[in-house]
């Protein structure tokens, strides 16, 4: 409610795409517990890939070594989910820097460095959202997205760390298997995570919820 | 308040206020118009599902921050919208437990402190202050877990005068309480208003206790919108009981008569035959990682059984173990001495222990209704959640669904059938989930405070629904602060401090 009159309500129900409430950095209490609590579930999960990863990357590395770039993009998830749940500039980056955080705490291979892969994989989802204003979250959305988050972990971080001794033709391809598993895995993955918490009842205060709630209006 | 200035009372200003959460077809407020002079206390009454407490959330500012929907008008306070004078509302719960936030007392009051950013040194003598206008009895160091309920609510209270609120809005602060703590509450609040001259808006059902102390009284109808207001000797005609309002002196409605085969249990057992017991149960309560409360046994040696075809209210002040008990009569309790235990003919695959029933056998025997009904809520939508339990059951599913739909109607919630149970007002969701426990047939069904929130006409509906219930044979046991509820009932159990209070009716 505020001075201005806002939404008059022509449609009794508003069906289609719901948008965070401008101005977009002014966030809710409950957009920041929900990007917090996405963050510290998918810190879990990842923490378990940590973990199961490993077999499936010993197997596609005696395959082709750059091919390992398929497993990677579970790890992208958070960003994606919370940047198409929260809709508003930062939530990608925060759900991404929660959930590498808690992997690094509970203790993986990796250490504080996963925070510069969390961070580098949430400005990836970041740019995307940017690009499209916040105003598009569907499944193209998404796609690109998961890439691009896929595409900043890579050529931002792994070419020049894990990947130095690549040649350039490996570094291409691990590029180009990352990137397709980040807008598969993660991009359409992390919608299908964020619809079906939609559809749950679980987020009925963020846009996605919102969405799902005037869909099925009663 | 912390300095002995009175602070002056807010002007509220409500234009054109409409509100349609997000997935509800209809707005719950429509193009409301309202203005309160300061200084005005203003009882605002109306039937269960009026939009009452979502006005008040309204006037707090509260809408689109943890709710979405469309919102449109204005709510001014003194000219600017609530949120951008953090404090200037102080708005209480119907459940004090709901507002406590913090482990110790003082830490609590300073909430609101910390978030409007007073200076750390100038908080002790603010919280100290705020507590001694609550009258609230203990200082800042006692534990929030150790509180009543009436302590907990003036507790809230002293968290809203910290910020030395303009407007007071209270929804329903005392219905959850007895009568000593109900007054205590009521008097902490009228002390303050007094000195400091706040605007007061009070929703509540029972009117009386208030009426002495109001200027005006505003109705809202069942859509929303303004039915009445002006002076309460105006305002309260009888034609409004009709309408669900609690008019002083009209007297107890008579609980609305309903066919027992609807709500006829599964397995009846004979006349008096007792379906649960508690034999000298003793409980006390855990904290998390299993340490003991400090303090007395939340029940000692209580012995109690509902028995088939008769009505049982437990009675007492808060905190006497009127809703352990229940717990224990619904084997959801952990004991630490004593026997609880279902009848033989009810008995399960490992015997009539109720901690060794299986949640299904469980579920056959008695259903339990749980103080706050949302606690209670396992779907979405309000025929889905009362075909919940009939459904895991295995029970056909067109008997269930008739008197699913028959316990609606007899409710007065056919309307709300498709509707979704997050939508509901706190009346509402209270009668869905006494309804929900009903449509399987158990053989006793415990209810928490049922009567909570409703309004006249569905007081008469709730009573009603336990009264077939016990002439349908099934056992009822009622655990209430409302004596009118209690005196439908045919027997009773005073408990005090966790003890039967031997002698009682």
């Amino acid at each position: 409610m505020s001075s201005t009159v806002e939404a008059p309500s022509q449609a009794p129900v508003r069906r289609g795409r719901v948008l965070a409430r401008r101005p977009l950095m002014s966030y809710r209490t409950i957009d920041l517990v929900t990007a917090a609590l996405l963050g510290v579930g998918f810190g879990v999960v990842f923490w378990v890939w940590d973990q199961l990863y490993t077999a499936p990357s010993a197997a596609l590395s005696a395959l082709f070594s750059p091919l390992t770039g398929l497993l990677g993009s579970p790890w992208l998830l958070a960003g994606v989910a919370g940047g198409l749940m929260v809709r508003r500039p930062g939530a990608a980056l925060f759900t991404e820097l929660v959930a590498a955080a808690v992997e690094a705490l509970i203790g993986n291979t990796w250490g504080w460095t996963t925070l510069i892969s969390g961070g580098l994989q949430g400005l990836g989802v970041e740019l995307v959202l940017a690009l499209f204003l916040w105003r598009r979250f569907g499944a193209g959305a998404a796609m690109l997205a998961g890439l691009a988050s896929a595409v900043f972990e890579v050529a931002g971080y792994e070419w020049w760390s894990y990947y130095a001794d690549y040649a350039w033709s490996w570094k291409l391809v691990y590029l180009a298997t990352f990137a397709v598993s980040g807008a598969l895995i993660a991009g359409l993955g992390g919608l299908l995570i964020v619809r079906g918490l939609a559809r749950a009842g679980a987020v009925n205060a963020m846009p996605p919820g919102q969405e799902e709630l005037e869909r099925t209006a009663r | 308040m912390p300095d002995a200035r009175p602070t002056t009372g807010g002007r509220v200003d409500v234009r054109g206020l409409t509100w349609r959460p997000a997935g509800r077809r209809t707005p719950v407020l429509a193009g409301l118009d309202l203005r309160i002079e300061p200084g005005e206390r203003v009882l605002l009454a109306g039937p269960s599902g009026a939009g009452k407490s979502t006005l008040l959330r309204a006037l707090a500012g509260l809408l689109l921050t943890a709710e979405v929907g469309d919102l449109s008008g204005t709510v001014h306070i003194d000219g600017e919208h609530p949120r951008e004078v953090p404090g200037r509302v102080g708005l209480l719960l119907q459940d004090p437990a709901a507002a406590v936030v913090a482990g110790r007392v003082g830490r609590d009051v300073a909430f609101g402190l910390e978030n409007t950013r007073v200076p750390r040194d100038r908080m002790p003598a603010l919280v100290q202050a705020a507590l001694a206008a609550a009258r609230f009895p203990y200082d800042g160091a006692r534990p929030t877990q150790t509180l009543s309920g009436g302590e907990a609510q003036r507790l809230a209270l002293a968290g809203a005068l910290a910020l030395r609120p303009r407007v007071l809005l209270l929804d329903e602060p005392t219905s959850m309480l007895d009568e000593e703590n109900a007054a205590a509450v009521r008097e902490a609040v009228l002390s303050v208003v007094r000195r400091t001259g706040a605007t007061l808006v009070v929703v509540e059902h029972r009117l009386d206790p208030w009426l002495e102390h109001v200027d005006r009284c505003v109705v809202l109808d069942a859509d929303g919108a303004l039915r009445a207001d002006g002076p309460p000797s105006r305002v309260l005609d009888p034609g409004l009981a009709a309408d669900g309002i609690w008019i002083p002196g009209a007297g107890l409605p008579a609980p609305t008569s309903l066919d027992p085969a609807l709500v006829a249990p599964r397995q009846p057992l004979a006349r008096g035959e007792p379906v649960t017991l508690a034999a000298d149960v003793t409980v006390h309560h855990r904290q998390p990682f299993a340490r003991r409360l400090p303090g007395p046994a939340a029940l000692a040696a209580v012995s109690a059984a509902v028995e088939a075809g008769r009505g049982l209210a437990l009675t007492g002040p808060s905190g006497a173990g009127k809703s352990t008990l229940l717990a224990v009569l619904a084997g959801l309790q952990q004991i630490s001495a004593g026997r609880a235990e279902v009848a033989a003919t009810l008995a399960g695959r490992r015997g009539r222990d109720l901690a060794r029933l299986s949640s299904k056998e469980l579920a056959r025997a008695v259903s339990w209704v749980p103080q706050a009904p949302e606690h209670g809520l396992v779907r979405t939508v309000v025929l889905d959640e009362l075909l919940a339990t009939a459904t895991a059951l295995g029970r056909p599913a067109d008997e269930a669904r008739t008197r699913a739909l028959a316990l609606l109607e007899a409710l007065g919630m056919s309307h709300l059938s498709g509707a979704r149970t997050h939508h509901l007002s706190g009346g509402e969701q209270r009668r869905l989930v006494v309804a929900a426990s009903l449509v399987h047939g158990p053989s006793a069904v415990l209810l928490d405070e049922p009567t909570v929130g409703q309004d006249r006409r569905t007081w008469a509906a709730v009573m009603g629904v336990c009264a077939a219930t016990v002439a349908a044979g099934a056992g009822v046991a009622v655990a209430t602060h409302d004596e009118a509820a209690a005196g439908c009932l045919e027997d009773r159990l005073a408990l005090r401090e966790g003890r039967a209070v031997v002698g009682a009716g």
